[in-house]
């Protein structure tokens, strides 16, 4: 039996058609130069009996043939950009745009060998990231709302990343919130998707409580870290990591006693991967036995992009918080 | 007739002293109830949760992102930043100390509630709780080292799958 699974498809087609022609018919009245459209004569605007017949045949019957295609009409290959110029500049703008054009992401690819399982995420549609229609799909127009966070989840909850399994059972998503309340403010269809690199975006994103507790045993720091990511923090893949930095010195200055913590993916190669990144809503407590000789502790937390140690330079880290505290109590009589 | 109005008003006196001994601390303190703390975790700006059962109660399992706050009041140190504080106190808590614990919290900038039920109610409500860890893994001692890579090509789905 005969099917034409590309007339549900001719609306959309008829729409993104008069799309395309009203840009273009306003851009020659403007004088704008347009890719396949030629400028006009200085002080010719395109006569009325022109437009309408060219109208009729781009609008209702060039689309025909498309009827009992693919499903998948051949102007959809036009730019996105065409009608939606302000969406594609936004998301160019984005990491996920050229999410495999990142130094970062080529280092590894090519160390690992190149394997073309890391596109599945990084290119889906082999571009230099991820496409209009790698979200949007390729139905056609009109192009169905996206279900969220369900849209997110092929390359945020696996493979290597927990973000979205960590919000699905945070304060956030019980708030009523998604990805987008953070990573897409704003109104109007905006696409200026922002992230962990977009400055300001870490801005407040931690908080550390820092208390005492004196017992006949010796002193302890307690140390308690929560975040607003309606995610695990980092979020991201398996080598991003939060770092807790403790350090102790006493009267004179020196260092007497230092610890680091780092939160997120650790790997063993006879347990397997061990997840420790800080948890949405409740945060982390750390107990720190306070040194005998120590005046004075500071506890920093950083935000690190790079996989490995703190040895490993990481231009994009930030310093999520820096706090240090006197430890006044332990000199009062 | 003064008979009975005298035993009526020693019935009052000791409805009254039953009520103040009977350790329903909502008649002194502020309270919380646990489906209300639930509603409070989930919000923004969260009320920060100090333990106070001792030790081994905490490490046996306590609301999680709570702090061991010790048994006695004064080896307790605040943040200073002030805030929310619900105290989780433990069962049949002597007056005397909860009374210590309102002064030296609300000393140090604290608006402070009393768990209503304790640890018992929050799990009775369905409120999770945790098992603290302290022993944190040292980054790069054996067995478990820092990832090498950003992304480890869906290895560690494998945990959840």
């Amino acid at each position: 039996m005969m099917s034409f699974p590309g007339l549900v498809n001719y609306p959309g087609i008829v729409w993104k058609r008069a799309c395309h022609l009203l840009q273009r018919v306003s851009a020659a009245r403007e004088g704008r130069p347009r890719k396949g459209l030629r400028r006009p004569s200085a002080g010719g605007n395109t006569p009325a009996y022109m437009v309408t017949p060219l109208l009729v045949a781009v609008l209702f019957i060039a689309p025909l043939p498309a009827w009992g295609g693919t499903g998948y009409p051949g102007d959809e290959t036009a730019p996105c950009g065409d009608c939606h110029p302000r969406q594609q500049a936004e998301f160019q703008r984005s990491h996920m745009a050229m999410a495999a054009r990142a130094p970062a992401f080529l280092e590894e690819w090519r160390r690992k060998g190149r394997p073309d399982t890391c596109f599945a995420c990084h290119a889906p549609s082999r571009g230099a990231g991820v496409a209009c229609t790698d979200c949007h799909g390729t139905a056609g127009h009109p192009y169905p709302r996206l279900s969220l966070p369900a849209v997110c989840a092929p390359c945020h909850d696996a493979p290597g990343e927990l973000t979205l399994r960590s919000f699905r059972d945070s304060p956030a998503a019980r708030r009523g919130e998604d990805c987008l309340s953070c990573h897409l403010p704003g109104e109007g269809f905006s696409h200026d998707f922002r992230g962990p690199k977009r400055r300001g975006f870490l801005q407040g994103i931690a908080t550390l409580t820092i208390a005492f507790r004196r017992e006949p045993a010796g002193d302890t720091a307690l140390l308690r870290i929560r975040h607003r990511a309606g995610h695990a923090l980092p979020g991201g893949t398996t080598g991003r990591a939060v770092w807790l930095l403790v350090e102790q010195r006493d009267a004179g200055g020196r260092v007497v006693a230092e610890r680091q913590y780092r939160f997120g993916w650790l790997h063993s190669s006879t347990a397997g991967w061990r997840e420790n990144s800080l948890p949405p809503g409740v945060g982390k407590v750390v107990e720190v036995p306070l040194h005998e000789a120590a005046g004075v502790i500071r506890a920093k937390l950083i935000y690190r992009f790079r996989a490995g140690g703190l040895d490993r330079a990481d231009p994009d880290q930030r310093v999520l918080v820096d706090e240090t505290r006197p430890l006044a109590f332990r000199t009062v009589p | 007739m003064q008979e009975r109005n005298l035993v009526r008003f020693l019935i009052l006196i000791g409805v009254l002293l039953a009520l103040l001994g009977s350790g329903d601390v909502s008649a002194r303190w502020p309270t919380v109830s646990a489906q209300q703390l639930r509603a409070w975790l989930d919000a923004i700006d969260p009320p920060l949760i100090l333990d106070v059962r001792g030790r081994a109660d905490y490490r046996a399992g306590t609301i999680a992102g709570a702090l061991d706050g010790g048994m006695d009041p004064r080896g307790y140190l605040a943040d200073g930043n002030g805030g929310r504080l619900v105290l989780l106190l433990p069962e049949g808590a002597d007056e005397r100390v909860t009374d210590a614990w309102f002064a030296r919290l609300a000393n140090a900038g604290h608006r402070v509630w009393i768990l209503e039920g304790g640890l018992a109610a929050w799990i009775e409500a369905g409120g999770t709780t945790e098992v603290p860890e302290f022993s944190y893994t040292r980054p790069g001692s054996v067995p478990f080292l820092i990832p090498r890579g950003l992304c480890e090509g869906g290895e560690p789905s494998q945990v959840f799958d």
